[in-house]
């Protein structure tokens, strides 16, 4: 029998994967599903990143980043999502981060919009806008200084 | 869905999973209503004293800290307020989470807040998931509750 998912499940799904590969730092899996190049829009900042390496680091940097602040576990719940093609192959979706520790909120929940789309049977990210600054979660840090410095080469 | 009454739904969600979290059993007793009557698929278990809340909610997180959760979260998905402001029903899913992934499934609920003197009180709660598979209801509790609805069945046939 073939399994016919929504487009939430599976925005939902694809939210699951990825939290846990990079809560476990799982960086290959959590690379095979981003979809590269991919556009990430904070408030105050705005990125493309284009190679595997460049997203490894950037989420590095943010893994350390829950750490340094003392999270204790990390859960994205979406709560919207739509196909945006006939074939169903993309998903436009917004979702809810939630980094938690002791029970509380170690950061104000923060709303993402963020479209997936099916690759070789896989959801890949493919660009995502957070309504959260730079300055309070370091999502862009290595990319962003490692573009600086190209930039000043 | 009104906004405030998410927002209130949300805030005593937060306050409480905090409470439990840290082991602050007062704080969570003082937030309900007695009797408290509390549902799963399975079992139901009526609390008629701050005591035996104090009861319920350290077993509870005896099993949070049995399977090894490294957090617990929950979030409203809907909530409205009735009875002329003074009570607000609503629904939340119920997450506990370790290493960014689900040690559960998450499971929703259906609860409902009475307006008290001081704060917002939990007067009932309905969890969608079976008791021996996330301990809500207190083992002790729930032998107890099914003994009596025993005797009381009994009692009803030799009538």
């Amino acid at each position: 029998m073939v399994e016919t998912l929504d487009a939430l499940e599976i925005y939902q799904r694809h939210l699951d994967i990825v939290s846990r590969a990079f809560w476990l730092e799982e960086w290959d899996e959590l690379i095979r599903h981003m979809r590269l190049p991919g556009h990430t829009r904070l408030r105050d900042a705005d990125i493309e990143v284009t190679t595997p390496e460049q997203a490894v680091a950037m989420h590095k940097e943010l893994r350390i980043c829950y750490r340094r602040i003392g999270a204790s576990d990390y859960c994205r719940i979406g709560y919207q999502a739509a196909f945006t093609d006939k074939a169903q192959t993309k998903i436009v979706g917004r979702h809810r981060t939630h980094v938690v520790r002791s029970g509380c909120y170690v950061l104000p929940v923060y709303d993402c919009e963020m479209k997936v789309q099916l690759h070789d049977e896989v959801w890949q990210a493919c660009g995502i806008n957070c309504s959260v600054s730079n300055k309070d979660v370091n999502i862009i840090g290595a990319v962003a200084n490692l573009q600086d410095h190209l930039a000043q080469a | 869905m009104s906004e405030q009454a998410r927002e209130i739904y949300q805030s005593w969600l937060d306050l409480l999973a905090q409470a439990v979290w840290c082991r602050d059993f007062d704080r969570v007793a003082s937030h309900m209503t007695y009797p408290n009557t509390m549902e799963t698929v399975d079992g139901s278990s009526t609390i008629e004293t701050p005591d035996e809340m104090l009861a319920a909610v350290s077993d509870f997180r005896k099993f949070l800290e049995r399977v090894g959760a490294q957090a617990y979260l929950r979030v409203c998905t809907s909530a409205q307020f009735v009875s002329a402001d003074t009570q607000i029903t609503g629904q939340h899913t119920t997450y506990i989470l370790r290493g960014g992934t689900y040690l559960l499934p998450p499971f929703s609920n259906e609860m409902t807040l009475t307006r008290g003197a001081q704060h917002w009180l939990g007067t009932y709660i309905r969890a969608d998931v079976n008791n021996h598979t996330c301990t809500i209801l207190s083992p002790a509790q729930l032998r107890r509750a099914r003994l009596e609805a025993g005797k009381s069945h009994l009692m009803e046939e030799t009538k």
